[in-house]
């Protein structure tokens, strides 16, 4: 399987195009973006592809972040001193971040909900101050109000400084381009149509698909791989997958 | 001074004909343009990010409409970033792994490969096989005792790395002095010579 990431799907188009329609609002206005999907279909992947071609600050929220943590983290992701007098330590911050325009990435945003979203306000207060681009990424639960709802309401945003994108399962043209970009086989179309199928357009089900069909085909010497060759393979995990 | 992507975007629409959506291979691009393939491979990748081409599969890229449109009002297409950038800050391979490493902490090789290459790259593995050594030896990555199991039957598993909490000294990549055998950190401005020759 070749290792590289596979730009050119439809949700990490729909990404960017959210980011440069983000980054070319008007001067002197900071960009929220709110990410969610369902776990599996790629969302952090593709984020992270993103935020390192940008040279992002890229933190992971944990349950026991304080305010004062979290602008630690910050600090040390930036290369910033962390020791000594804290209203230097911000103005650091707020002027790296400026300089570089360096974008920040707020993985697992959840836990930031609590102490009614203080840690959001600083990142706020760091963002308007240096005009940068925040991606915060969620994890979308059916049974819960919807995070990007949550954030919208709760930091007072209007639409001209949030923008919402949701990552959805992978389509099955992304699977037809996946495959035709990683794997060191073809796949007929059957057999893609079923992993898709069996998948739901999970990523994380699809690719461990790819690579049994990979392995069968390379075993055997087949260019192409199709859905008769892997009779009675398990090509997904049988779970309930989530419609659409 | 001509912004050369701008001359590979035109490359591009021209290749194309009259059927702009047809995709055009990156050779194709660099012999059009009068340009090195690899000046080639990272005007596309600027104009990837500007949303100008579409990168349809590695090598082969396509003008979108925001290109032709681009292009149609001989817009002064500027390259660079869209504010202030520090000083040094690469698109390099190994200034992408360094940055990987420090948003991954623990990690094999194939999976940053994941994560920051797109497919154009020439020996991107050996290259970060090479980067890699270089950090142990210097002190940077931690090698850990089990490995991660090989993609092939025959594979004898990946390394698992551990980035030296202690080591990570700032977003900028430590770089690897062949001529002096140092170290060089452009984080803490520090140099040191490393013992054995790398192979960085």
């Amino acid at each position: 399987m070749k290792l590289h990431f596979v730009k050119n799907t439809s949700n990490n188009k729909r990404f960017r195009a959210g980011v440069i329609e983000v980054q070319s609002r008007g001067a002197g206005e900071a960009g929220w973006i709110v990410e969610t999907g369902i776990p599996g279909v790629g969302k952090t992947a593709l984020t992270k592809n993103w935020a390192l071609e940008q040279g992002a600050v890229w933190l992971t929220a944990k349950e026991n972040w304080t305010v004062n943590y979290f602008i630690q983290d910050l600090a040390e992701a930036l290369g910033v001193p962390t020791k000594g007098d804290v209203k230097k330590r911000d103005a650091l911050i707020v002027g790296q971040l400026a300089r570089g325009q360096i974008p920040i990435v707020i993985d697992e945003v959840e836990r930031c909900f609590k102490r009614d979203f203080a840690i959001l306000r600083q990142l706020r207060t760091f963002s308007d101050a240096a005009e940068i681009i925040v991606v915060l990424c969620g994890m979308e639960d059916e049974r819960k109000q919807h995070i990007q709802t949550q954030i919208a309401n709760a930091m007072e945003f209007g639409s001209r400084v949030f923008k919402a994108i949701t990552i959805n399962p992978a389509t099955l043209e992304d699977l037809r381009i996946i495959a035709g970009e990683i794997l060191e086989v073809k796949l007929a179309d059957d057999l893609t149509e079923e992993i898709y199928r069996q998948s739901g357009g999970i990523l994380r089900q699809a690719k461990n698909a790819f690579s049994i069909a990979e392995r069968f085909g390379l075993r055997h010497q087949r260019d192409t791989v199709a859905l008769a060759d892997m009779e009675n393979v398990q090509l997904c995990q049988s779970f309930k997958v989530k419609g659409r | 001074m001509a912004w050369i992507a701008g001359d590979i975007l035109r490359a591009a629409a021209e290749l194309a004909g009259t059927s702009p959506a047809v995709g055009v291979e990156l050779a194709s691009l660099a012999e059009h343009a009068g340009l090195e393939r690899k000046q080639a491979s990272e005007s596309c990748a600027v104009l990837v990010d500007l949303g100008f081409l579409d990168r349809l599969q590695p090598g082969r890229f396509q003008v979108t409409p925001a290109g032709l449109v681009a292009l149609a009002e001989g817009s002064p297409m500027k390259s660079g970033p869209k504010g202030p950038v520090p000083k040094g800050r690469s698109r390099g391979l190994r200034q992408l792994a360094w940055r990987a490493m420090r948003m991954e902490k623990k990690f094999t090789l194939p999976e940053l490969q994941g994560l920051i290459c797109d497919g154009d790259e020439k020996d991107a593995y050996s290259n970060l096989q090479q980067y890699a050594s270089f950090l142990v030896r210097a002190g940077y990555l931690i090698v850990l005792p089990k490995k991660a199991q090989g993609g092939a039957p025959t594979s004898n598993g990946h390394n698992r790395y551990l980035l030296d909490a202690a080591m990570d000294t700032g977003p900028l990549a430590p770089v690897y002095r062949k001529k002096s055998g140092e170290a060089y950190d452009p984080n803490t401005q520090k140099a040191w010579k490393l013992e054995q020759e790398a192979r960085a």
